[in-house]
This record gives structure tokens, C-alpha cells and sequence, in this order.
């Protein structure tokens, strides 16, 4: 259980620090397409569709980030006028439904990618090179996954309080956690 | 009499708090498995958003907010309106809403208005002998004021999701990010507009700022950089130089040169990647919910359910007026329980074939849209402001209520002339013959 918790802290390290540097080299390159089209009256072909398939990648790894900080939107009822103890169970409730539902997208994803090797697409061609598609798509069964472990991180912590054992608040949220 | 079980268990689920992504996986993945396919087909469903030309739009735009957010901006725009409108009877009442509602178009409406302008405005307010009550109203109110005018996020949302609901077919016009950008600016200020006249009659014994040319000079040379962006921005667009997504790459580099280099508001390496990290997070919950019901909103339009539900409404519904109201309320309710993108993702795939099978163009109905969330954040009992404004101003859920009640009346009214002259949305967008 605390190799999970280890295993967890380690990959939010290294998903702050890419995330950081993917956002960085895609504001670079979209705003480098604004110059080369008006100034030189040019465009990187590849730059949209690899942009695009950027933002996937973004999209989910925030995913899993908001399932960590606790910030997926959701219709927050119960907990406007549920008391805090009662709001703490309906979580693990509701976490444990997630946790179901991004295992089995989990697996459909796997199977999605299994199949698009075998088309053998190409997403973009980068001087005489053909990225393919697939490799984008990885993100999908990876995300899903990442965002699983921290669900069941996330239970793991609650259940742990329920017992009065409080695991160290490692990479919880923006406060402690490598930046 | 299965169906209707699961869908209770759903409806309880979403009602208890569940992530609102995983109830629409979830549902996908009980329709699909219902009609026997492989449920990877809804994968192949979530993968298309990433061909979805605006796609980048969102992340820029959300980042450049963030941003401005994290800034000194806010003060800046406060103490510019003041300079400029103070002098107005009431007129600190209409700084408060002219500052928020530019706020909001650049920060989407997430509750981040009420938090990083309410703390500004509020003790100004009160200052000037702005009575509590109408002050918590116009605060609360103001939080989600600025969404229809660009480069407001649930537009860009909006704009995605119809064209997507559009390449299904069923003879849905074209909505284009370009379209709704002109079409919110009427309606926006409309909405501004009749807001500060009620504050200005409701106010007229106040203080006053005396308007003194230096004091106006002085504000403008500090937001000297702040504010042409949004003139540099909607320029660009329309006049050619740039598409609504290198819009955003745009007002990104922008912002971080401003707000970086130029007003040293934010360090390059210790703030920059916090935004960043902030901004990606409210990113990955948008796309997600986004990812998840592509699945779903494609299994609906193959079994036909807009139609069938298009179907069922012209049996009860006649006229266009009748449906409108309808919608209406329909749709408060909906801004009420729901924040504005997973309601503009839920729910615009079912209402636009309807609403186009009535007459109404997409493009309006996107404002009639987001004027309704706008009004749902400030619906009793759960309206999301309400929960916000209370928190941030320590004040219980029914003073507040009670403070925005005129504040809401207005709003409605807003609402009506939106919804039943669509000239309001639809003039500058002819009149400029934007495509």
C-alpha cells in the first residue's frame, strides 16, 4: 500500500514536470504558426493535427491531476447539505463507481489502440518521417489508468482516516508535493 | 423496468457527487453494451474531439485567464473603471459591473470572478455607502456576468460541440466560433446595461469619485498594456490576420509578456508553471466530461432520440413562442444544477435539432443558452454564485438570497428581450457579414 502511495507520489513528479514543458513547446509552436502564416505567408503542415493530439494528451493527464486535487466537476448536491461524516462516505461510494467506470474505459481504450496498430495510420509526417497514430492514442488507456490510481489512492487515504491513521499528505494538491 | 433502475441508480449517483464524467461513461458504456457493440466503439467516439479544429482554443484561452487572474490585472481594471465611470451617480456600482463582466470573458465563468473581484469591489462599495444588501447582490450577480461576449470559454465550447452535433446532420446551420464571438456582444450589453441603470436609480444618493483628467491619464498609462488586447484580439480575427485558435496562441504570448516582463506581476519560474498546472487541471475536468459524452452523444443521434424527442414536443408544442419558455426553463434549471461546460456539452446535442426543427438559429440559440446558465448560477436553492458569494463574503445562504432577488428579476427580463428579439444576436453578425 505505501509502494502505491510511493508509486503515485513519484508519477505526479514527472507528470508536473512534462506537463510543464509539453504546454511550453505547444504555446511556442502555435504561436510560431501565427508568425510563419502572416510574416512569411507559410505553415508547418503537421503543426495542427500534432497540436490537437497535444491537447488530448494535456487534457487527460490534467485528468488524472483533478482526480488527485479533488476538482472534477460534478453536481454537488449531497455535499452542500450533507454533515462532513456522512460527506465522506457518500465519496467512497461515489469513488468506488469511478474507480469501476475508468477501469472498464481503461479497457475499451486497450482495445481501441490494439485495433488502430493494426490500420497502421499515420498521424503526421515530420520531415520524411510518419508519427503514427497510435501513439497519440496511447494516452487514452494510459490516462484512464493514471486516473484509476489515483482514485484508489484517493480511497485508500479516506479509509484510512475513517481508522484514525493519517498517511503523510504527499503530492496532495498544490500545497507540499514537488512543484 | 431494468432501464429504469439503472437510470435511478445514475440520477442518485450524480446527485451524490460522482465525478459527472463518470456518469456519462457510464451510461455510454451500458448503451453501447446494450446495442451489442464493442465498447472501444465509444473510444473511437472520444477520440475525434482531438480532430476538432478550436480544440486548442481552449487550453490558450484558459491559460491567458489564469493568468490575468494571478495578476495584478483585476486591480488595474478596477481602478481604470473607477477613474473613468466613478463620477456617475451609482457609478461605482457600474465600475463593479464593467470590470466584471471584462473579467469573465477572459476567465470563463468558474466562480474565479466573485473571488478575485468580489474582495476588490466589496470594500469599495460599501465604502462609497452602498447599502450591504445591494452590494452581496451585485457582487453575486456580477460573478458570472461577461460570458457572451468573446473570448469567453463557453462560447468556444458552445461553438465546438453544435458544429460536432452539426456534422451529424439534420440540417443544423453553421456555428462557427467567428458567429458567436459578434453574436454575444449585443446581448452582453444589453445584459450590462440594464443592470447598471437599476443600480444607478436604485443608488442615486451615493458618493460619488469626482472625474479629474489626471486621475483618468494616470489609470490608463498603468493598464496601458491590458487594455488593447481585447481590441488586438477581436482586430485580429476579424480583420483577418488570424483564425479564433491562433487567436489564443496570441493572447497567450501576449499576456505572458505583459504580465512577466513588463508588469513583473508573475515570475517567469516560480508562478508561471503554477498557473500553468492550475489551468491544465480545470482543462482535463472540461475534456474529459467532453471526451466521455462524444460516445454518448453519438449513440443518442443513431437511435434517433432528438427526433424522437422533437417528435414528442411538437405533439405538445405548437408554437415557437410556447417552446421558447419552455426552454427556458428548462434550461435555468439546468444552469442552476449544472456548471455551463458539462450543461453546454450535455445538453446542446439534444436541444439543437429541436430547436432548429422550430426556426431558431443556432447562433441565437447559443446565447439563449449561456444568458440561461448565467441566470442558473443564481438560481435558488443551489445556484453555484450563491454558494461562492457566501463563502467569500461570509454572509449565510439567505441574506444572499435575499440580495439578489432584483438582481434576478433584471436578469429575467434580460433574458426575455434576448430570447424573443433575435435581431439582438443576430444584427452585428449580418451586419458585418461574418462567416
Amino acid at each position: 500500500m505505501r509502494l502505491l502511495l510511493r508509486l503515485n507520489t513519484v508519477l505526479l513528479a514527472v507528470e508536473r514536470g512534462f506537463l510543464v514543458l509539453l504546454f511550453s513547446l505547444m504555446i511556442v509552436l502555435a504561436f510560431s504558426q501565427v508568425i510563419l502564416r502572416n510574416v512569411l505567408s507559410m505553415g508547418l503542415i503537421w503543426a495542427d493535427p500534432l497540436l490537437r493530439n497535444a491537447v488530448l494528451w494535456l487534457g487527460f493527464m490534467g485528468a488524472s491531476l483533478a482526480t488527485q486535487q479533488d476538482k472534477h466537476i460534478r453536481i454537488d448536491l449531497a455535499g452542500r447539505f450533507l454533515k462532513p461524516r456522512a460527506t465522506a462516505v457518500v465519496s467512497v461510494v461515489t469513488d468506488l463507481f469511478t474507480l469501476a467506470v475508468c477501469l472498464l474505459l481503461a479497457d475499451a481504450s486497450r482495445t481501441f489502440v490494439l485495433n488502430e496498430i493494426g490500420f497502421r495510420d499515420t498521424l503526421v509526417t515530420i520531415g520524411g518521417f510518419d508519427v503514427p497514430t497510435w501513439w497519440s492514442q496511447l494516452i487514452l488507456p494510459a490516462g484512464f489508468i493514471l486516473i484509476s490510481l489515483r482514485i484508489l489512492v484517493g480511497i485508500i487515504r479516506r479509509l484510512a482516516s475513517f481508522s484514525g491513521h493519517t498517511f503523510p499528505p504527499a503530492g496532495s494538491g498544490r500545497e507540499g508535493g514537488p512543484a | 423496468m431494468e432501464v429504469l433502475l439503472i437510470a435511478l441508480a445514475l440520477v442518485v449517483l450524480a446527485f451524490l457527487g460522482s465525478p459527472i464524467f463518470a456518469v456519462l461513461g457510464a451510461i455510454g458504456l451500458i448503451a453501447f453494451h446494450s446495442t451489442g457493440t464493442d465498447s472501444s466503439a465509444m473510444i473511437v467516439e472520444l477520440f475525434r474531439i482531438a480532430s476538432a479544429p478550436t480544440l486548442l482554443a481552449i487550453p490558450l484561452f484558459t491559460f491567458a485567464g489564469y493568468m490575468l487572474a494571478e495578476s495584478r490585472t483585476p486591480k488595474r481594471l478596477v481602478a481604470l473603471s473607477q477613474a473613468l465611470l466613478g463620477w456617475i451617480p451609482g457609478g461605482v456600482a457600474v465600475v463593479a459591473l464593467v470590470s466584471c463582466a471584462v473579467f469573465t470573458a477572459f476567465t470563463g465563468a468558474s466562480g474565479v470572478t466573485i473571488i478575485a473581484l468580489g474582495g476588490l469591489l466589496y470594500p469599495i462599495l460599501r465604502e462609497q455607502n452602498y447599502s450591504e444588501r445591494f452590494s452581496l447582490g451585485l457582487l453575486t450577480t456580477s460573478g458570472s456576468l461577461g460570458l457572451l461576449f468573446p473570448p469567453s470559454l463557453p462560447l468556444i465550447l458552445y461553438g465546438m460541440v453544435a458544429s460536432n452535433a452539426r456534422s451529424f446532420g439534420g440540417g443544423v446551420p453553421d456555428v462557427s466560433i467567428d458567429k458567436l464571438f459578434i453574436a454575444g456582444i449585443i446581448p452582453g450589453i444589453v445584459l450590462v446595461v440594464l443592470l447598471s441603470v437599476y443600480s444607478v436609480r436604485k443608488n442615486a444618493r451615493t458618493r460619488t469619485i469626482p472625474f479629474s483628467w489626471r486621475n483618468a491619464l494616470r489609470e490608463l498609462r498603468a493598464s496601458a498594456w491590458e487594455v488593447p488586447l481585447p481590441f488586438l484580439l477581436l482586430g485580429g480575427i476579424y480583420g483577418g490576420y488570424f483564425t479564433a485558435t491562433e487567436g489564443a496562441a496570441f493572447t497567450v504570448v501576449y499576456v505572458l509578456i505583459v504580465e512577466v516582463f513588463v508588469y513583473r506581476d508573475l515570475s517567469l519560474t516560480r508562478d508561471i508553471p503554477r498557473v500553468m498546472m492550475e489551468s491544465v487541471v480545470l482543462v482535463g475536468a472540461i475534456l474529459i466530461i467532453l471526451g466521455c459524452a462524444m460516445g454518448l452523444t453519438n449513440f443518442l443521434i443513431d437511435e434517433e432520440v432528438p427526433m424522437r424527442l422533437f417528435e414528442f414536443v411538437r405533439s405538445i408544442v405548437t408554437s415557437k413562442a410556447v417552446f421558447l419558455i419552455l426552454l427556458n426553463l428548462f434550461l435555468i434549471v439546468v444552469g442552476m444544477m449544472m456548471d455551463v461546460f458539462s450543461a453546454i456539452i450535455v445538453v446542446v446535442p439534444l436541444i439543437i435539432p429541436i430547436a432548429t426543427a422550430y426556426g431558431i438559429n443556432p447562433v441565437h440559440l447559443g446565447i439563449i443558452f449561456l444568458t440561461n446558465l448565467e441566470i442558473g448560477y443564481l438560481t435558488p436553492p443551489v445556484g453555484l454564485n450563491l454558494f461562492i458569494s457566501s463563502y467569500r463574503f461570509n454572509k449565510t445562504i439567505p441574506e444572499i438570497l435575499r440580495s439578489v432577488v432584483p438582481f434576478f428579476l433584471i436578469l429575467l427580463i434580460s433574458l426575455a428581450l434576448i430570447t424573443y428579439v433575435p435581431e439582438l444576436s443576430t444584427f452585428l453578425v449580418d451586419w458585418l457579414r461574418v462567416r
